[in-house]
């Protein structure tokens, strides 16, 4: 059994290679199943995170919030490969991973800025499926 | 050019005839002097403050320089010595009548420039000194003043300042003079030590640099030990030692953390019960860890030290009581940095004190350690 787990990994992860997509590691993993769990206890009916609406969530605007913070690039930018800038004027690190490999490792951590940045964007809270899709999404770059 | 070339002798008298009147001491002193104390006026005058370290190493030197010359005052050779021009009110009188004979040393007015200039750079030296400890809080004296002293020190400081370019003027202008009346260039005499024959009755005395050697090597023992002393007095009014990890952490993830000396307690008390709304983004933190920062911003407010930093933001400004930035004495003092210069990328806006203060986060703002970054080359 044992076995059979680590060759079908094995083998989904060529086949990842093999399609140019890039996957997220085991530590981001580990925050996606997270915030599955929360998706599933706000909603039972909870099927899956979908990385393109993770997408267009990062893109969008968004009102309710911050008159200068009305969406995700306002701070992380459009070309998540290249460094951002806070409001105040600090540097904020690429959020691809393919670029920033401790990207969405610390749980603690993601939950603090996403608890943050949506009340900044949005003014309310994520949904736990809103969040987990943005991660998905972000963790696959 | 032979007098040069002959002056090696001791006994006074060249092959030319010229008289050795000034010692290798007096005129070696006179010309450091001169390089030291436009050193240290050019550089306290003209220069940005990260030339502190310049300016005070032209004072040191200017002030070590005085001390020879008051040893060398009393164990140089018969024209160094005091003794040869008193200070004396009569004798100014008879050489403003002109019944004063002219011998080889300073005459009485220029006897007493001296004794003004000696005076005058000692005072610059002290109230540097204190202006050092009270203002800057560095130096000897960081722990023994403050920095309200400090700012009396600093006025003096730069009132005795002009008062050294008044009496330079002055010593130019009798040089000047006299040399006309002399026929004799004296400014070059400084240079060469010798003058011109004439009749003088000061008392010849030889110089003792063995003796005047010790009592050097015994002030600067005496200096050291003072000022090793000075330094290890206790100064809990300036920041020191470690700051708190977490804050470091968590203030300093949106911009430079701003040291907890650089606002009073009821402005961080405010700031950290507001975090949901700061500055109109969402910089909430759990329970505990806001509770950490807020005890440690709080016990450390700028009530709590006596740094040019907290005196200066101490006093919120009433309409924006959360802003360093806001207050006036902020503005004041950044006044000279043009605006462009805080919204370009790299710097990231006033908020962030440690582009251009490379010890923001320690709260001491030296002037040593204020530099504006090059801005970078465009790369695109
Ligand atoms: C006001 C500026 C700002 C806006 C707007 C913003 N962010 Fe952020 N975000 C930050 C900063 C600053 C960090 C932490 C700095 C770092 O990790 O390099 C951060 C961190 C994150 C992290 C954690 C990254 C990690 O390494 O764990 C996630 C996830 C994130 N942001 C998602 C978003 C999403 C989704 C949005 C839009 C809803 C958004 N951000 C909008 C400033 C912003
Ligand atoms: C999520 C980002 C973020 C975090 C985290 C954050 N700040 Fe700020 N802070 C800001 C922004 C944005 C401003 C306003 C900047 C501007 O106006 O240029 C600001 C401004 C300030 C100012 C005013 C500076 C001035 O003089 O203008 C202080 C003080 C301050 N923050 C303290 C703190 C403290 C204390 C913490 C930690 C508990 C903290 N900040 C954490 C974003 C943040
Ligand atoms: C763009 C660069 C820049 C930024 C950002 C900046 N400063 Fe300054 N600061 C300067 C310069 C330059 C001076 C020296 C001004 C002068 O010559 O009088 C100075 C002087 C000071 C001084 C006086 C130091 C002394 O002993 O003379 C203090 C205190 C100070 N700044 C505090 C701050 C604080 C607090 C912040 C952040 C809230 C800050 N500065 C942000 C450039 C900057």
């Amino acid at each position: 059994m044992k076995h059979a787990r680590a060759i079908a990994m094995a083998i989904g992860l060529a086949a990842a290679a093999f399609t140019g997509a890039a996957s997220a590691g085991p530590g981001q993993d580990a925050i996606i199943a997270a915030w599955a769990d929360k998706a599933k206890a706000a909603d039972p009916a909870f099927s899956g995170f979908d990385a393109a609406a993770g997408k267009a969530f990062f893109f969008a605007k968004h009102t309710g919030g911050g008159a200068e913070t009305p969406s995700c690039t306002s701070c992380h930018t459009d070309n998540i490969k290249k460094s951002g800038q806070t409001r105040a004027g600090k540097a904020i690190d690429p959020m691809a991973v393919s670029v920033q490999a401790d990207r969405y490792t610390d749980l603690a951590k993601v939950e603090k800025w996403i608890g943050r940045n949506c009340n900044s964007v949005l003014g309310r809270d994520c949904t736990a499926k809103e969040a987990g899709d943005v991660i998905s999404w972000l963790a696959s770059q | 050019m032979d007098r040069i070339a002959n002056q090696s002798g001791t006994s006074g008298e060249t092959a030319s005839g010229d008289v050795r009147v000034w010692d290798a001491g007096v005129r070696l002193f006179h010309w450091l002097l001169v390089i030291f104390v436009a050193g240290a006026a050019l550089s306290g005058f003209f220069g940005p403050k990260n030339w502190l370290d310049f300016h005070l190493w032209a004072g040191y030197a200017a002030a070590a320089l005085i001390a020879f010359r008051l040893v060398w005052g009393l164990t140089g050779a018969t024209h160094a010595r005091f003794s040869s021009f008193p200070p004396s009110l009569a004798g100014v009188r008879a050489h403003l009548s002109g019944k004063h004979a002219a011998g080889y040393g300073h005459n009485p007015l220029g006897a007493l420039m001296v004794y003004a200039l000696l005076a005058i750079i000692v005072a610059l030296a002290l109230t540097g000194l204190w202006t050092l400890g009270g203002v800057v809080r560095q130096g000897p004296l960081a722990a023994l003043s403050s920095y309200a002293s400090g700012r009396t020190a600093k006025e003096i400081h730069e009132f005795l300042a002009w008062g050294v370019i008044g009496l330079v003027a002055l010593h130019l202008g009798g040089v000047i003079f006299e040399s006309r009346r002399e026929k004799e260039n004296l400014a070059r005499a400084m240079v060469t030590g010798l003058k011109r024959p004439r009749p003088d009755s000061t008392p010849k005395r030889a110089a003792r640099p063995v003796v005047a050697t010790l009592a050097l090597l015994g002030l600067a023992a005496a200096t050291f030990a003072i000022v090793s002393w000075a330094d290890r007095l206790p100064a809990p009014f300036i920041p020191s030692g470690p700051v708190l990890a977490e804050w470091k952490a968590e203030c300093g993830d949106c911009h430079t953390p701003h040291h907890p000396s650089l606002l009073p307690a009821a402005s961080w008390e405010k700031i950290m019960a507001t975090l949901d709304d700061h500055f109109g983004e969402d910089a909430s933190l759990d329970a505990g860890a806001m509770e950490n920062i807020r005890d440690w911003l709080v016990a450390n407010a700028a009530g709590h030290y006596d740094t040019r930093a907290a005196n200066s933001f101490r006093q919120p400004d009433a309409a924006e009581p959360l802003r360093i930035t806001a207050t006036a004495r902020w503005k004041r003092i950044h006044d000279d940095v043009p605006a462009e210069t805080f919204k370009r990328k790299d710097i990231g806006g006033p908020v962030n004190c440690a582009a251009c203060h490379g010890d923001a986060e320690s709260g001491l703002f030296a002037p040593q350690k204020i530099n504006i970054p090059k801005p970078p080359k465009e790369s695109s």
